[in-house]
């Protein structure tokens, strides 16, 4: 026997003043399962989170939780608990009480609520805050309460609208290094929301793509990194290496970087390759490879690993270099293609 | 919900009554008791009585004169305090305080004191400068907090373009700040409007305003004429405050 | 600071030479230092009697205006046409909200009018002094309806401007509206207004407008006491009226110097 979804959103749109900013959206997820949904500024990546809160209208589709629809449902009954960009705390109450507020309204015998709330405080780490007022909480503090407080709701669904974007680099790294770890151990479904690709790649678990209000890819993280379904999805990503070129009538596919056999379809399309993809090498003469050749252009530092821009014939791409390589501007290399790791998107 | 709309038609009843029996008294000329409307409304609704109408000519030329006098010491004030440090910025805040929230009978007894030394006690003039400090310091306080919006980069740019104090004052402060200074100007000049402790008390009964001659109607039994006054007293007041809510609106709206 | 000071110097020297004319230095009434004067007041029962009935009127009429207020945003924080009416008050000058509470509440008012109507009394003389009272039923009326707008207004500021967002959270955990009312929206209300209800404390300590309407004879408010000795025809009493007048000074120093306390904890919760 299946078990029930904990969320599922069926054709879902939503409309502001016959504005629609999210045109049929469907995906479901289950308790545990992590999905973030990522998008440029405008997508309707919050309105469709809000959506699902109950805060805002379905003009359409439906809204579904362990198989109750709850499109109708006001968002105090539906068990999806909505956490704010810039985390909402209650000023009026300390650190305990506002993690004690879901289970004071539902009424919760005391004795019960300080354990689970002492719990809840062990589990982000914060017992010793209990009593702080929240006024005196840093930024990744005022975080973990906000979680430990939607814990304490014990939701179906955790929704959080880019839960990180105001916190500075270091700091964003280790308040999610520790949701994700809370919500590994045990957590309700959680949807994310981001416009940082990066940040969508390492929180990890599904990865769906909203642009102009459409889901244009849903998928394991590292299926739609390697397969973009379309060219905005991969601009969206931020793939550097998009090659233009065609498909012959055996479908094989030629442009700058070789000819590709078996990827089908016809007439013109482009290559999609991440710079992992493409390997900077010594030319060498063995006549072993089906070399593609071409000239440095520069450097590009970056922390995780420098790349290098590569006139090959007519276009620039982004490799990276073989390990202990030494590479300078004007000179001439070789660029191994890994062919599994590339993908052939038709133009039309 | 049907409680809540009582509650809110009660509060909306509470919040017109009393305007209600004041526009019902100035308007009856005669409303002997225990009628609940008013048998004769003979006789002018608008300003009756020269008392009446000198005390109005009065009250207005004072409010224009501490206008007038107070929003440009205010807009001086304000504007050094908005570049001022924080420290400064705090003690000045607190000088423009200290006039609009002492007690009037308390800061008019002590000016009537220094107006006797000054001798202008009883005089058009002694009533002026007291006015002018609680309207200076309410004026002050709104401009400052007008200011804390103001882009102060534009005079700079200006500065360095070779734009000379009077330049950036003419030229870019007061063209932007126009409104404001208006606001300013009708802030200080309904606080003098509407002074009663401070007139008395520095006036000694020979400037005689809107507010003096309503408690004299009112102590000397014509209701009548004191409902009029307060109505009279009411209308700068209420125009301001009918703008500000377009403002507002105008504002919302965008 | 130039202007600020050409502007407080003068209160500054004024509030000295009331101190000065209370221990008898200057004034009109100058017979050289004495303490005579704040003897003469700190024994007077008057004295005490107006303190009294000054802090309780004050205090009333504070804590009924901010009931209201808070109690408003809370059920009615969209209905803009209504909540402009409720405003309207705000531009009514104190000494015509006092009249209109004399026309309105006194022995020969309006509901007194109405009580003969429905035959509750027969003549002025039966319905009960509401206005000059003891209690300062007419005065604390008047005042609640003068600050209730002003502290509307800074409850509904608060309301937009914070609270939305509390409101959202709370939802989404389970909160229904009437846990959010108790819970979420109340308490953090009294909190945002907690400054301005001790600025209207403050600035009802010293009211003379509506005390010269509405106060009684005995107990009277502080203003009218300090005026009462001011108007005295002994001039010996007129430096009692400088010490009054310096009490109800200190009164209001000590509200504002809470009010800067309050306001300093408000923000330091909510940043």
């Amino acid at each position: 026997m299946t078990t029930l979804a904990a969320l599922e959103v069926q054709c879902a749109e939503i409309q502001y003043d016959r504005n629609v900013v999210v045109h049929d959206v469907s995906f479901n997820l289950h308790a545990g399962q992590r999905l973030v949904i990522a998008g440029p500024s405008g997508s309707g990546k919050s309105s469709l989170l809000r959506a699902i809160a109950g805060l805002v209208p379905l003009s359409n589709g439906r809204i579904i939780m362990r198989g109750v629809d709850v499109t109708h449902l006001e968002p105090e009954r539906r068990g999806a608990v909505y956490l704010h960009q810039v985390p909402v705390l209650f000023p009026h109450l300390d650190v305990f009480e506002n993690i004690a507020f879901p289970m004071r309204i539902r009424k919760i015998a005391t004795p019960t609520v300080t354990d689970r709330v002492m719990t809840l405080l062990e589990r982000v780490r914060m017992p010793e805050l209990a009593r702080r007022r929240v006024g005196a909480l840093s930024g990744g503090q005022r975080h973990r309460v906000a979680l430990a407080r939607a814990l304490a709701a014990n939701p179906e669904v955790l929704l959080l609208d880019e839960p990180f974007s105001a916190l500075d680099p270091t700091l964003r790294r280790e308040v999610r290094a520790d949701v994700l770890r809370v919500l590994d151990a045990n957590g309700p479904a959680a949807i994310f929301v981001t416009h940082d690709i990066d940040e969508a790649v390492a929180i990890g678990g599904r990865l769906g793509i909203l642009i102009d209000g459409r889901l244009r890819q849903c998928d394991a993280a590292a299926h739609v990194l390697a397969r973009p379904s379309s060219l905005d999805v991969a601009h969206l990503l931020g793939i550097p290496n998009i090659i233009h070129g065609t498909s012959d009538a055996l479908g094989d596919f030629q442009c700058a970087l070789g000819r590709f056999a078996g990827w089908g379809g016809a007439g013109a399309g482009v290559l999609v390759a991440r710079p992992l993809a493409l390997r900077v090498a010594e030319i060498d003469n063995d006549g072993v490879h089906d070399a593609v050749h071409g000239v440095v252009v520069r450097l590009l530092p970056q922390v995780a690993g420098d790349l290098v821009v590569v006139r090959v014939n007519e276009i620039e791409v982004i490799a990276t270099p073989a390990p202990g390589m030494y590479i300078e501007s004007g000179q001439h290399v070789r660029i191994d293609v890994d062919a599994l790791s590339v993908h052939c998107l038709p133009t039309a | 919900m049907l409680r809540r709309q009582l509650g809110l038609l009660a509060l909306v009843m509470a919040a017109l009554a009393p305007v209600t029996v004041l526009v019902v008294r100035g308007w009856a000329a005669a409303w002997p008791f225990p009628l609940l409307v008013p048998i004769s409304t003979a006789g002018a609704v608008l300003p009756a009585g020269p008392r009446l109408a000198n005390a109005t000519v009065t009250g207005i030329a004072l409010a224009l004169a501490v206008g007038a006098i107070s929003t440009p010491l205010a807009m001086l004030a304000s504007r050094a305090l908005a570049r001022a440090s924080t420290r400064i910025r705090t003690f000045g805040q607190a000088l423009a305080f200290l006039p609009v929230v002492a007690p009037p009978v308390s800061l008019g007894i002590g000016a009537a004191l220094v107006s006797m030394q000054l001798h202008v006690a009883g005089t058009w003039g002694g009533v002026l400068l007291t006015h002018v400090l609680p309207a200076t310091g309410y004026a002050t306080l709104f401009l400052t907090a007008v200011l804390d919006r103001y882009e102060f980069a534009a005079e700079d740019a200006a500065r360095t373009l070779g734009a000379s104090r009077i330049d950036i004052m003419r030229r870019i402060a007061i063209p932007i700040l126009r409104p404001r200074i208006a606001e300013a100007f009708a802030l200080a000049a309904l606080v003098s409007w509407g002074q009663l402790a401070l007139t008395l008390l520095v006036g000694e009964g020979a400037v005689r305003t809107l507010p003096v001659e309503l408690l004299a109607f009112v102590n000397s039994g014509d209701d009548r004429l004191g409902a009029l006054s307060a109505l009279v007293l009411t209308v700068p007041p209420l125009a301001g405050f009918g703008l500000l809510q377009r403002a507002t609106s105008r504002v919302r709206a965008i | 600071m130039l202007v600020l000071s050409a502007i407080s110097i003068p209160v500054i020297v004024g509030f000295g030479y009331s101190a000065l004319a209370s221990v008898g230095v200057v004034g009109p009434a100058a017979a050289g230092f004495t303490l005579r004067s704040v003897i003469n007041v700190w024994r007077d029962y008057s004295t005490w009697q107006s303190v009294g009935w000054t802090l309780w009127t004050s205090v009333s009429a504070t804590f009924v205006a901010a009931l209201l207020a808070i109690e408003v945003s809370v059920r009615a924080p969209r209905q803009n046409r209504v909540v402009s009416v409720l405003l309207a008050p705000l531009a009514v000058p104190h000494l015509g909200a006092a009249l209109a509470f004399l026309l309105l509440l006194g022995q020969g008012g309006m509901l007194s009018r109405l009580a003969v109507a429905v035959h509750l009394t027969s003549a002025p003389a039966d319905f009960p002094v509401l206005v000059g009272d003891v209690v300062g039923v007419g005065f604390i009326a008047a005042a609640v309806w003068k600050e209730f707008p002003f502290l509307l207004l800074v409850a509904l500021s608060a309301s937009a401007q914070q609270i939305p967002q509390s409101i959202e959270a709370a939802r989404t955990l389970g909160a229904r509206p009437s846990d959010i009312r108790q819970r979420v929206l109340r308490p953090q209300l009294w909190r945002a207004i907690a400054p301005a209800m001790v600025a209207v404390f403050a600035f009802l300590l010293g009211q003379y407008d509506m005390a010269a309407l509405l106060a009684p004879t005995r107990p009277t408010a502080l203003s009218l006491l300090t005026m009462e000795r001011w108007s005295d025809a002994d001039l010996s009493r007129r430096n009692e009226a400088h010490v009054l007048g310096l009490l109800a000074l200190a009164m209001v120093g000590v509200a504002v110097w809470w009010q800067a306390i309050a306001r300093r904890h408000t923000h330091a919760e909510s940043s």
